[in-house]
């Protein structure tokens, strides 16, 4: 995957993000750190196209994030939310065949065994029938994965996916997660759990106050070069 | 027990405003004559029956137009959401009676109407139109944000978001309260007969004035609207209730 930023701004009643500026290729799993408010998940939106930038310009894989293209651009891409945001009317597997039977047009037949598929693929498939609040949150969670993935998409994005979790559960989702590794999909997530980021990722962003402050390899998570990842990865480790 | 100490209190509630009903439909007057009344079954079967008329075509055309209201409401452009708020404040704002006498006298004319039926169904639409859009308002209050994050990610289109999102989960909120307009509107039938629509309201004026028997008209008039307007307050409480218990 190949990612350009040029001097991109965001603001909301601050600024969230600051000129930022940046030029990566050949990643297949970009992971974003930092404190709470220090502007990943920000970063992370406006990477998927679900928000714009008010300065600056995005490329992902060539294609610049601007107007018409964006459309085209997320039909390539899967999206994971801090929750599931399953819609709750429905079955965890109605979830996913609405998107692929009337949003992407694929026949109801084809779109209920894609959609058992992926189920079973996130160990669900005894809980399909149910509604989003009928299971647990992990099992919400790997269910929006599911969702996120059952149309296919080469690029897969993680917004915490776990912060909503207790320990347990965050363990489950992220066993799932991690089995996706080798799916030939490519990632870019945002995390704080420090032991996944390491196994996961091949590149890191580590941010502060809307800032990249530091990014290299997931080695340098190891050798941090700035005060402050080497303060995150200490109090991360906590 | 518990049970049965709940029924028994509420058959005591019960008795107690039965009586209170059976004593003023009996003693009102000295010598009440309902036979008069209820002599005229056919007239007053034919009266129910356009007051549910009536009031059904009102409520399905206040669905109907309360829903282009709310999104009248919820526009992007300026200008007609101003407008759609001005026009809600006007309609709340106006008695039903006034609106019966506009419908008829003012616009009906204006617009060359003069079929009363049809402008009386237009007043009730019209009155009604407001609230049955704040329920809709309501009952969307009910999706959360993620959701419409989820509908933008994927594209879908403003349709897709009624028919497959918004709409199913807007059913539950949105049934007691549509429930309770129809009762409303049941109710509100009888300022038509300010403009001779044949309701329940007319028919019984018309009755009663022949027999020089207006306390007893008023009395069966009462009775006839609570015997529609009790089953649909207890069917909207036993929906909500299912609903609620997500049934």
């Amino acid at each position: 995957m190949e990612i350009k930023l040029e001097h991109v701004s965001k603001y909301y009643d601050r600024k969230i993000l600051d000129e930022l500026s940046l030029e990566l290729k050949d990643i297949h799993a970009l992971g974003i750190i930092g404190e709470s408010g220090c502007g990943k998940s920000t970063l992370l939106r406006l990477l998927a196209g679900m928000e714009k930038p008010e300065k600056g310009k995005i490329w992902i894989n060539g294609t610049l994030l601007h107007g018409k293209s964006i459309k085209e651009y997320q039909k390539e891409i899967g999206y994971v939310f801090q929750k599931h945001n399953l819609f709750p009317h429905l079955s965890v597997k109605e979830n996913i065949v609405l998107i692929l039977n009337k949003i992407k047009k694929m026949s109801r037949a084809d779109a209920e065994k894609r959609a058992e598929d992926m189920l079973k693929k996130v160990r669900m498939e005894a809980e399909m029938d149910k509604k989003p609040d009928a299971v647990s949150g992990g099992q919400a969670q790997r269910a929006s994965i599911a969702r996120a993935l059952a149309t296919d998409p080469q690029l897969v994005f993680l917004d915490e996916p776990t912060a909503a979790l207790d320990p347990i559960l965050t363990a489950e989702v992220l066993r799932v997660i991690q089995e996706l590794k080798d799916s030939g999909k490519e990632f870019i997530f945002v995390t704080h759990e420090l032991k996944f980021l390491k196994n996961f990722a091949d590149y890191i962003l580590f941010m502060d106050k809307g800032k990249i402050v530091e990014k290299g390899s997931v080695d340098c998570l190891n050798d941090p070069q700035t005060e402050l990842l080497k303060k995150f990865v200490e109090g991360e480790k906590l | 027990m518990r049970a049965k100490t709940k029924w028994l209190q509420n058959f005591a509630a019960f008795a107690i405003f039965a009586a209170v009903i059976v004593y003023v439909l009996l003693c009102t007057t000295d010598n009440p004559r309902y036979h008069l009344i209820l002599d005229e079954k056919t007239m007053l079967l034919e009266a129910l029956w356009t007051t549910l008329y009536i009031s059904m075509i009102s409520l399905v055309l206040c669905m109907v137009s309360g829903f282009l209201f709310y999104l009248m409401l919820k526009s992007r452009v300026q200008f007609i959401r101003a407008a759609a708020v001005i026009f809600r404040e006007i309609i709340m704002g106006t008695p039903m009676l006034v609106m019966v006498f506009l419908m008829v006298y003012v616009f009906g004319n204006m617009l060359g109407i003069s079929n009363k039926l049809v402008l009386g169904i237009a007043a009730m639409t019209f009155y009604t139109m407001p609230y049955v859009a704040n329920s809709y308002e309501s009952a969307a209050a009910v999706i959360d944000q993620d959701q419409y994050v989820v509908m933008n990610l994927y594209h879908f289109t403003g349709v897709q978001r009624y028919l497959y999102i918004i709409f199913p989960q807007m059913v539950k909120p949105m049934l007691p309260a549509l429930i309770n307009h129809l009762s409303g509107i049941i109710k509100g039938t009888a300022l038509l007969k300010i403009v001779s629509v044949p309701e329940i309201s007319y028919v019984l004026t018309v009755i009663s004035s022949k027999n020089w028997a207006s306390v007893e008209g008023y009395l069966v008039m009462w009775m006839m609207y609570l015997m529609i307007t009790i089953p649909l307050s207890v069917l909207a409480q036993y929906i909500g209730r299912r609903l609620e218990n997500g049934n």
